[in-house]
């Protein structure tokens, strides 16, 4: 039986992002909006490079904090999905 | 030559107010000219903006007049008339219209801040119109800073900061506190560096701090900030990031990344203004 893709999540291309003492600042070109994104959200813009799904993230965040990944996967679905939903992330299939 | 037409001339001059001289200043970009009747109220002018005199205008000015008629001034724009009232009353006119004409004209990203100067870069106070800029901006003078704008932190493409130095606009209850030598007028004071014995900055300057103001309260505190808080400030704070707004974003960043961001809790601009030079105005 074949695996299920995984959709993965990828940072819109025309968003302009800043790293600045660890935190991201993201600037979207085509909503002419500014995004300014505090440390753990700046953690979870740092895994949107496509190589991921938000599973992934939620595990990969959670390793990385040591903690239960049932303690932030909430929180980082809701930013994924609050992202996708102004254009700066998409989910791709893998 | 017949002695009533020698009386006819004579009084058309004397109905016929006359330009006494004109003063020429490029005020980051706009060209203004200003006439007045008198010699007088053009040696005010020219004191107030004489960091932006120039010989002459490379472009179409916007032309102010001042006219005096029985003892009330009269400012008009391109002729057409503005408003009138006392000396004191004109001149805060003339300088909300040649503010207004500058930042419209500017084209660096102009956000609304104080700047002064410590004695090697500028240190800016972005904050909302009547949050205290100038009166934070007359304290700091006071304290040993040199004066870069009480109104607008203009930033160059390259990243660096044009200098703004416009008349400082003290409401009374400013004036009083950090001028109160100065006999306040009624509405709004303009005033100029020597006015607190500070130099005015000239040229292109390095933009070192970048501080947020919280009226909070005592003890007066300066502590460092994120800078993505400044980022977010800079642009809310800006006069025309629309105009070009990816790059405004890349300048805010651009200056958050430059510079050392803080946050200064205070209650009286004076103690500020201190703390402020003793901290940063190295």
């Amino acid at each position: 039986m074949r695996a299920r893709p995984t959709p993965k999540v990828v940072a819109n291309g025309r968003v302009v992002a800043s790293e600045i003492d660890g935190e991201f600042s993201l600037y979207d070109p085509r909503s002419e909006d500014v995004h300014i994104l505090n440390h753990t959200a700046s953690d979870i813009w740092g895994l949107m490079d496509g190589s991921y799904s938000v599973a992934e993230v939620v595990g990969l965040l959670a390793r990385a904090y040591g903690t239960d990944p049932a303690s932030i996967r909430a929180d980082v679905e809701r930013t994924v999905d609050a992202w996708v939903e102004v254009g700066l992330v998409r989910v791709e299939p893998d | 030559m017949c002695g009533s037409n020698q009386i006819d001339l004579v009084r058309r001059v004397t109905e016929t107010p006359l330009i006494a001289a004109s003063g020429f200043f490029d005020v980051i970009g706009a060209s203004i000219s200003v006439e007045a009747d008198s010699t007088a109220t053009l040696e005010v002018v020219n004191r107030l903006w004489q960091p932006f005199a120039v010989i002459e205008l490379a472009r179409d000015p916007i032309i102010f007049s001042i006219r005096e008629q029985s003892g009330r001034f009269y400012l008009s724009r391109d002729r057409g008339p503005v408003s009138h009232g006392d000396i004191d009353f004109v001149l805060a006119e003339l300088s909300g219209q040649i503010n207004r004409a500058a930042i419209d004209q500017c084209q660096e990203f102009a956000i609304h801040s104080g700047v002064v100067k410590g004695s090697t870069s500028a240190i800016a106070f972005p904050a909302e119109s009547g949050q205290g800029k100038s009166t934070l901006a007359t304290a700091c003078l006071r304290a040993g800073f040199g004066y870069v704008s009480d109104e607008a932190l203009c930033i160059e493409d390259a990243g660096t900061i044009r200098p703004y130095p416009k008349p400082l606009a003290l409401d009374r209850h400013s004036l009083e506190l950090v001028l109160p030598e100065r006999t306040p007028t009624g509405g709004e004071t303009l005033l100029t560096a020597a006015d607190f014995a500070a130099g005015v900055v000239v040229g292109s300057q390095t933009l070192g701090h970048l501080v947020v103001l919280d009226r909070s309260g005592e003890p007066p505190e300066l502590e460092p900030l994120g800078a993505g808080a400044a980022v977010e400030r800079l642009l809310r704070l800006s006069f025309n990031h629309y105009r070009r707004p990816e790059a405004a974003y890349r300048l805010a960043v651009a200056a958050a990344r430059t510079a050392d961001v803080w946050r200064l809790r205070y209650h009286d601009p004076l103690v500020a203004g201190r703390l402020l030079f003793e901290r940063l105005g190295e």
